[in-house]
């Protein structure tokens, strides 16, 4: 089994690295790559699952692959569209370009070349054996809900604090985050971030004993408080802004005379207009009324880049269910939901009596915390 | 990379061809393992449509993280230019060739012995929440050593969802049960149990038990031997999608339709091929039950009857063995000359 987690000198030494891209501009891709992969899923209806599964196969492939040499929009559709089949919710190639092509402006959509359709088709295939077969992929917010269940608390809090910590694993996704942990560690750490913020007491939890000192040592083993606050930092990144010089244009295909860029201090200036002008790109064509719930395309203009803050906006997506994958983690808590958690009560009636416990059985060969013999 | 991959393989023989598949018998160069390689169709312009298509997806996932002795195991995946192939493990036949051929004889030893390969593959199946969805003599695939893996599982599913509906058009009709027939969408490891026991029937019979032309005969073929379901035994029955109200039949003592059997194996059968899915027995309930404890032991895979052209090759595998000893014993070096 190939492994698919590595450590950030691996990833600042990715493939498009070597390529001569630098790295400010590369997380930008990634970051650019996943939201259009999120955006395009949600505007599709499809589940929060397909989506961070395309995610993941976007952030992966890169790992073998430059942006320079592959287009990361055509990349992205094509990860979503084997997404879709391996999640058992396909979408028809044609129309998940159809789709893109109404997110992208003409300059970018220009990628695709040709015969858009040809062009992701034939890239799957590559993408097949770049990601070595290997199609499941385990996201955190099983692991979320599953671990919010434990959890014992002010109950209107914990469901707040679900509900961000649910949203910063929706925003983790434009990280290289699911490169580097486990989906059990990246909950934890989301779930540490959001408890925090929403000022979340954990009183107690269930499965609790004298070994545990944090509530998620009943999770997941070895978990440092500096380790969370590594990943917590990561995804709280995405909130201020970066600086970046590189124009917002697709990577040149060629391999030639690349030119490193460098930071200048107009950057700051650079880079805020060319992300407004790439909202607007975003805005104006027609989103589904509902937005995939994050706080990156509505940041709160002054976010604190260190924790704990005292008062973000907290979810103004409290007010309404909101639809598909923005959907709220489902069965803790109301009955809004649209998605239950895979790891639900059996099949009504046709329930054979032997399930296993804890059901579905151990998938636990992660090395990351093998208990110590 | 992928280039040292095709030269792994070395094509043997052209075992056959599916509607998404072509199958080639091949060895692999390094280990010199027998293997069986299925190479996905790109096809028309028409079936490429969606791409890779999705039964060999399911394949692939699957496969990948399941490991039974009794499931068919994917060795590798591989792709170069625009080809994607798949390596199983090299079967000889399947339970449909040796159920048809009149020259085995299928004692209870041997029968269990299937039973209890095909049983304890699906209760592993099952206990990760997977359906198999295709159960059928055809897909019980056996090895030269005699060992049984269950293959096929272009349209395995995950279950266990209450509120995801699943397709009612699945498993081959004759294997179908009878709350797919009536176009239950929310079902379990019930429909994988009713092919199981359509299955036994058929060592015993030798030819299907329920062998229906369409979907409404095949339900009267079941009814016809079991009897009409009834509120009280089945109940919700009615309010499935499908449901129609068919003329009532006398149900046929399993005994008198299976003459040879033993009350032991009557009893694991009748306890299967029960028409409420929630009555039937799972793959657990199943192996605990008496008939597999009782005599005769289950047939040891190498004793079990197989068609003659595969016996042949276990025979001249056990002479090549033995050949092999020999040269060890003389101290020759045995493995670069065998691998040609």
């Amino acid at each position: 089994m190939p492994g698919w987690y590595y450590d950030k000198k691996e990833i600042r030494n990715s493939p498009s690295a070597q390529d001569a891209l630098d790295f400010d501009t590369e997380m930008r891709y990634r970051k650019e790559g996943a939201r259009f992969i999120i955006d395009t899923g949600s505007k599709m209806d499809l589940g929060y699952n397909t989506t961070a599964t395309g995610v993941v196969y976007f952030h992966r492939f890169y790992m073998f692959h430059s942006f320079r040499q592959f287009p990361r929009y055509v990349t992205a559709c094509c990860c979503l569209f084997l997404a879709g089949k391996v999640e058992e919710t396909p979408k028809k190639c044609k129309d998940i370009i159809k789709t893109a092509r109404g997110l992208l402006s003409d300059e970018k959509f220009a990628t695709f070349g040709m015969d858009p359709k040809e062009e992701v088709m034939t890239l799957e295939r590559i993408l097949l054996q770049t990601i070595k077969f290997d199609l499941q992929v385990e996201h955190p917010y099983s692991y979320l809900i599953k671990y919010a269940k434990c959890l014992k608390g002010d109950k209107a809090k914990l469901q707040k604090m679900v509900q961000m910590a649910w949203t910063f694993v929706n925003d983790s996704l434009c990280t290289t985050l699911a490169l580097q942990w486990e989906p059990e560690i990246i909950a934890v750490a989301l779930m540490y971030l959001a408890g925090k913020l929403s000022k979340f007491e954990v009183l107690d939890w269930s499965g609790r004993n004298p070994r545990h000192l944090r509530w998620w040592d009943v999770f997941v083993e070895d978990v440092t408080m500096d380790l969370l606050e590594d990943i917590c930092h990561q995804v709280l990144d995405l909130y201020s802004s970066q600086p970046t010089a590189v124009p917002d244009s697709p990577p040149p295909k060629t391999q030639s005379a690349p030119t490193p860029t460098k930071k200048s201090n107009n950057d700051q200036d650079k880079i805020e207009t060319s992300d407004s002008s790439n909202n607007k790109a975003i805005q104006m064509t027609d989103m589904a009324p509902y937005q995939y719930q994050t706080f990156t395309t509505a940041p709160p203009p002054t976010y604190p880049s260190v924790y704990p803050a005292p008062s973000i906006p907290v979810t103004p997506h409290l007010s309404a269910p909101p639809p598909h994958i923005s959907a709220p983690p489902p069965s803790v808590f109301p009955q809004f939901v649209n998605h239950p958690p895979p790891t639900f009560p059996p099949v009504t009636g046709a329930a054979p009596p032997f399930y296993p416990p804890a059901a579905p059985p151990p998938q636990n060969q992660r090395p990351f915390y093998q208990p110590q013999p | 990379m992928m280039e040292n991959k095709l030269r792994k393989y070395e094509k043997i023989e052209f075992l056959g061809e599916g509607q998404f598949a072509t199958v080639f018998k091949a060895r692999d160069i390094d280990t010199g393992d027998i293997v069986a390689v299925k190479k996905i169709k790109i096809g028309s312009r028409q079936e490429a449509q969606d791409g890779i298509n999705r039964t060999a997806l399911r394949e692939i996932k699957l496969l990948q993280e399941l490991h039974h002795t009794n499931l068919i195991g994917l060795l590798d995946a591989f792709g170069h230019m625009s080809n994607v192939s798949l390596v199983f493990d090299f079967m000889d036949t399947d339970l449909e060739i040796i159920i048809k051929d009149n020259t085995i004889i299928l004692s209870t030893a041997n029968i269990k012995s299937y039973m209890l390969q095909t049983l304890q593959g699906l209760e592993y199946l099952h206990s990760n929440w997977i359906l198999h969805r295709d159960l059928k003599p055809n897909n019980l695939l056996v090895n030269a050593a005699g060992i049984l893996k269950i293959g096929d599982f272009g349209l395995a599913k995950l279950y266990g969802s209450p509120s995801r509906l699943m397709t009612h058009q699945v498993v081959t009709r004759w294997y179908r049960a009878p709350e797919l027939l009536f176009g239950a969408k929310q079902y379990g490891v019930c429909i994988d149990m009713w092919a199981v026991g359509c299955i036994l029937a058929e060592l015993l019979l030798r030819v299907p038990l329920f062998p229906g032309e369409s979907d409404l005969d095949q339900l009267t073929k079941i009814f016809g031997v079991l009897g009409n379901p009834t509120e009280e035994t089945w109940p919700g029955m009615k309010s499935l999608v499908d449901y129609i109200e068919f003329k009532s039949f006398i149900p046929i003592p399993l005994k008198n339709i299976f003459t040879a059997a033993g009350d032991d194996l009557l009893n694991l059968l009748e306890d299967i091929l029960v028409l409420n899915p929630l009555k039937r027995k799972n793959c657990m309930e199943c192996l605990q039950m008496k008939f597999f404890s009782n005599k005769p032991a289950a047939t040891l895979g190498s004793k079990l009857p197989l068609p003659r052209n595969i016996q042949k090759i276990r025979e001249s595998e056990r002479t090549s063995l033995k050949r092999k000893l020999v040269d060890a014993a003389d101290g020759g070096i045995l493995s670069k000359r065998l691998l040609f």
